[in-house]
């Protein structure tokens, strides 16, 4: 290829990346809209209001110590007891019996528990964040859950924990310690992100916790447990090792409940739930429903009426802040749980009150809550006042609007304070309509701040789709040697592919079922362009062409399992698919009776063997075979071709066949090998075959075959990074392509129709590779393989890899498929291929932004438009780049 | 995945019965009409027997032929198979089951008339027609079945049935305009 046809190639498409990463920034930026931080610090000396107290800084000490343990996805039905036992869930079902053993008897001491409600999204660090500053999450806040470099600068409890002097000891989670660097006496913390280690960071926080309680030096200890949370990331839910993990975390509460004196009290609190599968992030109930555990050895509230009681999460912090006589955190805007001030049996949600009890300490009580509403509603009022003056975001109005509302109840309140009455139902009825002022303008100013800090800046949603939209019709113009007229007449299909790709991103059905819609649309293309093709091209294309839907149609979901919960010996199953598959290729390749018969005889043999053997040496059998299987299929593939590469990446693949028999039958036996053999099994045998693949990919640049080259260095690191379900998903994108490449030459099919198949087919692998455009869905845990912490830029490229590893397979093998010019003779580069995929990419991440921008007010925009374009657009910039540097570089 | 193709039937009696008559009624009057006319394939009028056994298998072959098809696009494998075998058998008595009787099973007919678009005469153009016309009905049936609105239609197979249902008349009624245009072209 002369210089000047390759730049003339590249300049187009740099040009389209910066148009993509201009759309995509404006866009993204009017859509995902921000809420200012104030940096301002609530003070001791400048309470909002005065009110009567002795001991603390704003408000009375009720409590000198307390102890706040966050047990990482502790979900609601976690720790409620359930009457009736079955099957279903019962292994995370009871197994915290303390939670109810103290409500139940009053003796012990006053046990609350509420069910704790979390804003989404339901990631930790925004969930601590929420809980000790008080403020709403912004959306865009979910993707700096891996960056807690930075420290919270707004104001909150920890923070004024530090100001007021109080010996604060932590230990967990280090999360917490990038958060709030330097403000705790004491710092036990320890790495959090390896979701693959159940038990460092719990062990860590058992052996300091008790001793440090009866150390006495310490005013509030914080223990951030992550053992639940990661069980259900690498198990779910439903697996003995969350008995295990729960029976620990009670075992621990009743510890401290032992231990705490009469001035201490106890939050036991989860940051979020988890779903059926074990993930978290998103805003279904199984995310958000937390359980919040509060006990005490005073006398509050009647346990029995907290009982099934929702409290949002923010509402902890002006509770700690009062209990503990600490200033509220001055972006707060949650409100005091009224159950731990009240200590008489007294239901305040029942309206009228009946058969109250007169006596003068109800009343006490309920004039306390008052003051501390009054309390924090000034204090919401002074935030609100200042927001209001630094952003045009709250119109004034609306906040001299409320403002009245809360000046009224203040009046109200002067006048009965003054009135010192004797206690009796009428003054205990009036104080508590004054809470319900309270609370009712606390709730407008809540329902404020959601609706305006979920406004969209329409003007740059709009630019960003234009941008994206530009960039398709310089698409068009930079197809080669076609003119417009001609690849609308001649390429109906694709056209057809184009249009219903485009509405189907229209419906949020059609994005949950998008794996499905992907299925029918390949389909359709090859029963339009294919079909009739091989009709006349005898029985060997036929048969070709039903293993090639079938293959396609396997895709879908034949293994059921998850990511990180991949049952091997189950698996026999699906080896025994490819076996067979791969057994029909040779036999169709080669024709050699023997060798077939040996591969059926083979298949049989290994599914034979999985059902005898014990669980141990079925998942070596299954992985061996399993691996053996993917090296023969990538020798039929590369036809023999590229055979460095090959012997590389079979060195590679028998390595990860090691690495995950090791880490399965780690988990089997429960016990833990030397330190040494882990080092070498987790760390360097990851390290060997990222740096092996990267040396054969440089390797194949010098040579030709460059597309498959690369794609055969590249399949360990994949493998790896995918997990053991790969060995299915990577190996029936080897057989389509094998099959595809075939039918592709028999059926002379056009360059359009082979692009539009791949990205189809790209798309369905997405998902068959276990992905999903949801957050939940990330498999975080590949960022780790090969390392023991969370390097940010490294692991965020694993993370890439892994979850668009299709994409990055089907972009590099595009020229592959479609080599009909090589046969010609001519070796230039074909350009169309590769544009038209990327066309088809461009118009589908359009339609997802024009859609998600039509539907910003939809009910399902958080939930499912806006993670779709977060991903549609990491699609499209990481085809732009792929693509770019397959350019560059071939 | 396949959820959606798993909806419980809101009358999967009625459905049955819809697709049960409506198979009955294409049949009788392939078989009928069969049995009436010289086939031209044959040039001989065939015999009851061997129409019979003709419609028995290719009505079968027709029905697991479009199942498998239902299948690789995305109908459920091992559930629900009652439905998914009564779609089969009715886009078979639509599209497969006529051409097995009245061409045959000659495969380079079959490929002149369906892959090559070139029917001859109005037997063949009638098949043309009403055979695309039904499967293609019931590939736009399948458009409205992952929308979630909750309508009985939505359920598989019933949308991909009426579409199919829908193909066929209109198949019959594109065949009936097209009588008069090209009535001069192929005198037979």
């Amino acid at each position: 290829m002369s210089r000047g046809g390759y730049w003339c190639h590249l300049v187009p498409l740099v040009i389209i990346f910066l148009i993509h990463l201009g759309g995509l920034y404006f866009y993204t930026t009017g859509f995902f809209l921000t809420r200012h931080s104030i940096d301002e610090i609530s003070s001791c000396e400048n309470p909002p209001v005065a009110v009567a107290n002795s001991s603390g800084c704003w408000s009375q000490k009720i409590y000198k110590k307390a102890v706040v343990l966050i047990i990482d996805a502790l979900r609601y039905d976690f720790a409620i007891k359930h009457d009736q036992i079955e099957a279903e869930g019962s292994y995370w079902k009871n197994h915290l019996p303390i939670f109810d053993s103290i409500i139940k008897d009053p003796t012990k001491g006053s046990g609350h528990l509420f069910k704790f409600i979390a804003d989404p999204p339901t990631t930790t660090m925004q969930r601590l964040k929420g809980m000790t500053t008080g403020g709403l999450p912004t959306f865009f806040d979910a993707s700096d859950n891996f960056d807690t470099s930075e420290s919270i600068k707004e104001d909150s409890w920890i923070y004024q924990l530090y100001l007021n002097g109080f010996r604060t000891v932590f230990m967990g989670d280090d999360t917490w310690g990038h958060l709030y660097p330097s403000y705790f006496k004491r710092n036990y913390s320890y790495p959090s992100f390896n979701v693959k280690d159940l038990h460092t960071v719990d062990n860590g926080v058992i052996e300091h916790l008790l001793p440090e309680m009866r150390g006495g030096d310490w005013d509030v200890i914080i223990g951030h447990f992550l053992g639940v949370d990661h069980v259900g990331h690498r198990f779910g839910p439903d697996h003995p090792a969350m008995i295990e993990k729960l029976q620990q975390m009670n075992h621990v509460v009743s510890n401290v409940i032992d231990e705490i004196d009469d001035e201490t009290i106890l939050f036991v609190l989860g940051d979020h739930g988890m779903t059926t599968d074990g993930n978290h992030g998103g805003a279904s109930d199984l995310e958000t429903e937390a359980a919040l555990f509060v006990y005490s050895k005073k006398e509050t509230a009647n346990n029995e009426y907290t009982y099934e009681r929702v409290v949002h999460q923010i509402d902890i912090v002006p509770t700690i802040s009062t209990l503990l006589g600490l200033p509220i955190p001055y972006g707060n805007l949650g409100k005091v749980i009224p159950e731990l001030y009240i200590n008489m049996n007294l239901n305040i949600f029942t309206d009228p009150i009946n058969e109250i009890p007169t006596e003068q300490k109800v009343c006490d009580s309920l004039k306390y809550l008052t003051d501390m509403s009054y309390l924090e509603a000034s204090q919401l009022n002074t935030y609100l006042n200042k927001y209001s003056e630094l952003s045009s975001q709250i119109p004034e109005d609306e906040v001299k609007k409320l403002t009245m509302v809360l000046l009224d109840a203040n009046a109200l309140k002067e006048q009965y304070d003054n009135e010192k009455l004797v206690c009796s139902e009428m003054v205990i009825k009036k104080y508590h309509n004054l809470y319900k002022r309270y609370v009712s303008y606390h709730d407008s100013v809540l329902e404020l701040c959601t609706r305006l800090w979920s406004t969209f800046d329409t003007n740059f949603m709009l630019l960003g789709i234009f941008l994206v939209a530009l960039s398709v019709i310089f698409l068009f113009y930079s197809l080669k040697g076609i003119s417009i007229i001609n690849i609308f007449v001649k390429n109906k299909t694709f056209w057809l592919i184009c249009i219903l790709r485009f509405f189907s991103l229209w419906s949020n059905s059609y994005i949950e079922t998008e794996e499905l819609t992907m299925l029918y649309l390949v389909l359709t293309v090859l029963c339009l362009k294919i079909l009739p093709k091989i009709t006349n091209n005898g029985e060997e294309s036929g048969i070709m062409f039903i293993l090639l839907i079938v293959c396609i149609r396997l895709s879908t979901n034949v293994t059921g399992g998850k990511h990180e919960s991949y049952n091997f010996s189950e698996s026999a199953l699906d080896t025994f698919i490819i076996m067979c598959i791969t057994t029909i290729l040779i036999y169709l390749k080669k024709g050699h009776g023997i060798q077939t018969t040996t591969w059926i005889l083979s298949s049989c043999a290994t599914l034979l063997l999985n059902s005898v053997f014990p669980n141990n040496i079925a998942i070596a059998l299954n992985v061996i075979s399993s691996i053996i299987v993917v090296i023969v299929l990538l020798k039929l593939l590369t036809n023999g071709k590229v055979f460095y590469n090959l012997v590389a990446s079979s060195l590679s693949l028998v390595l990860v066949a090691i690495y995950w028999i090791s880490i399965q039958v780690d988990y089997i036996d429960d016990k833990m090998s030397s330190n040494m053999d882990q080092w070498i099994l987790r760390i360097l045998i990851p390290l060997f075959i990222y740096s092996n693949s990267v040396i054969a990919m440089l390797y194949s640049l010098l040579y030709e075959h460059k597309n498959m080259g690369i794609v055969i260095s590249i399949f360990p690191t994949l493998m790896i990074l995918l997990g053991p379900p790969s060995v299915y998903s990577l190996t029936l994108i080897v057989v389509i392509l094998h099959l595809l490449k075939y039918i592709v030459i028999h059926a002379e099919t056009g360059t359009f129709d082979i692009a539009a198949i791949m990205y189809l087919l790209s798309i369905l692998f997405f998902y068959f590779t276990g992905h999903a455009p949801r957050f939940d869905a990330l498999q975080f845990s590949a960022g780790f393989i090969g390392f023991d912490y969370y390097n940010y830029t490294i692991g965020g490229i694993l993370m890439i890899l892994n979850t668009f590893a299709s994409m990055i397979i089907f972009v590099i093998l595009l020229p592959f498929v479609d080599n009909r010019k090589n046969i010609n003779g001519n070796t230039g580069y074909n350009n169309n291929v590769l544009l038209s995929f990327l066309l088809l990419v461009c118009v589908s991440t359009m339609s997802t932004m024009l859609f998600t921008y039509f539907a910003r007010r939809h009910l399902m925009v958080w939930r499912i438009f806006a993670p779709k374009y977060m991903f549609d657009a990491a699609i499209l910039l990481v085809v732009d780049i792929v693509i770019i540097l397959s350019y560059s570089l071939i | 995945m396949e959820g959606i193709y798993n909806t419980p039937l809101e009358d999967p009696e009625w459905t049955e019965i819809y697709i049960e008559w409506m198979i009955g009624l294409v049949l009788a009057s392939n078989v009928g009409f069969c049995w009436l006319v010289q086939n031209r394939h044959h040039n001989r009028k065939l015999h009851v027997a061997e129409i019979l056994v003709i419609t028995i298998l290719g009505f079968t072959v027709g029905t697991l032929l479009f199942q498998f098809i239902a299948i690789c696009f995305g109908a459920p494998l091992l559930t629900n198979v009652s439905r998914t075998l009564h779609f089969g058998a009715l886009l078979s008595a639509f599209s497969f089951l006529s051409p097995c009787l009245f061409m045959g099973f000659d495969t380079n007919q079959w490929i002149r008339v369906y892959a090559n678009h070139s029917p001859k005469n109005k037997l063949e153009r009638f098949l043309y027609y009403t055979g695309y016309g039904s499967v293609i009905g019931a590939w736009l049936g399948a458009i409205p079945i992952p929308l979630d609105s909750d309508r009985p239609y939505q359920v598989w197979p019933v949308s991909c049935v009426y579409g199919a249902t829908g193909g066929y008349i209109l198949g019959v009624f594109i065949w009936f305009i097209s009588l008069g245009g090209f009535r001069k072209d192929h005198k037979d």
